[in-house]
């Protein structure tokens, strides 16, 4: 019965219903699953996931001029920290499609990712440009789409400050953020991201390289070339791994007690 | 705040200093649980225009479908 009652939101629609039906219907929907299962989600027995779409600009302190598309630090971190949270959500993953934008608001998802607990998969599509290169990643694991790019060049020569001594050092050290940070967390070295970042002759008036979904793989900036099959099904497949290491802990804490 | 984007700054910033109202500045709301960008329209009504959560089933539900005219 409560099968029945918690299949889908689309039904309502379908039978030509109004919206305010519909939003009663979801409503009686939860109502019925919280009183049945304590829950509020719908299952899947392979793992709930939760997606993350980042696009645009990453807005931090400064509120962007309406011109831009923006993805807001203030949007993203509660919602990392409620996926964290939340028992009912077994993964994360992470759709990537930016132009890059506020350093420090980047780094900080970028640090909220590699730090949460529950498998991560980041996808890139599109773009990973600039601080879109920490965040993908930042998660378990990356996939790139083939036509994707993702340009990875010196933070100071299109950089813009505001109310900060601008020296040189200054960037400098910002940008060795960045570049710890893309190292730690994946399979270039520092020197080596360092030389894309300053590579003369791909950009027309940049130094920096504009890799494409096969050789951001190759350069071990990404684990895999692949799409969103492939990110569930790898997500998926981490979910099952954390939950048999669990269980495998929770067999062993078991018998200790005993 | 450094910018670090390939898009120029000066499109970024584009505006920045200008004081002009901007009539089409989103504004935040909570609508059947979730948080969602909405364009307000005339007698208290609002045009959504993005839905902010991370739950994918959010996005399966025609109410909350970008263009829907919602009250609040």
């Amino acid at each position: 019965m409560s099968e029945e009652n918690k299949v889908t939101f689309g039904n309502p629609a379908v039978k030509g219903e109004t919206q305010q039906e519909c939003e009663n219907i979801d409503v009686n929907d939860n109502a019925d699953a919280l009183k049945e299962l304590g829950s509020t989600s719908i299952s899947n027995p392979k793992g709930n996931i939760h997606c993350l779409t980042i696009i645009g600009q990453i807005e931090g302190h400064i509120i962007l001029p309406p011109q831009n598309k923006t993805t807001k630090y203030e949007h993203v971190i509660p919602q990392l920290v409620a996926i964290e949270e939340d028992r009912n959500i077994d993964g994360l993953l992470l759709i990537l499609n930016t132009v890059g934008g506020d350093v420090e608001a980047g780094l900080a998802i970028a640090e909220m990712i590699s730090s949460m607990s529950k498998p991560t998969v980041s996808l890139i599509l599109g773009g990973g440009h600039s601080i879109g290169v920490p965040m993908a990643v930042a998660t378990d694991y990356s996939f790139i789409a083939p036509s994707a790019t993702m340009t990875i060049h010196p933070l100071r020569l299109n950089g813009m400050i505001i109310g900060v001594p601008q020296t040189y050092e200054y960037f400098d050290k910002m940008q060795e953020r960045v570049v710890q940070f893309v190292s730690k967390n994946s399979n270039i070295s520092s020197d080596k991201f360092r030389e894309l970042m300053l590579k003369t002759g791909e950009l027309a008036n940049d130094v920096g390289t504009v890799l494409f979904g096969e050789e951001a793989v190759n350069y071990g900036i990404i684990k895999s070339v692949g799409g969103l099959s492939d990110a569930l099904k790898k997500l998926y497949e981490l979910i099952e791994l954390k939950r048999n290491s669990q269980k495998i802990l929770g067999e062993s804490s078991g018998g200790e007690i005993q | 705040m450094i910018l670090y984007s390939i898009i120029p700054a000066d499109i970024v910033f584009d505006g920045f200093d200008s004081n002009k109202k901007n009539d089409m500045r989103l504004i935040e709301l909570e609508y059947m649980g979730e948080k969602i960008q909405a364009i307000p329209a005339s007698n208290g009504e609002y045009i959504i225009a993005r839905l902010l959560s991370t739950s994918p089933k959010a996005y399966l539900n025609p109410a909350l479908q970008p263009g829907n005219v919602i009250k609040v």
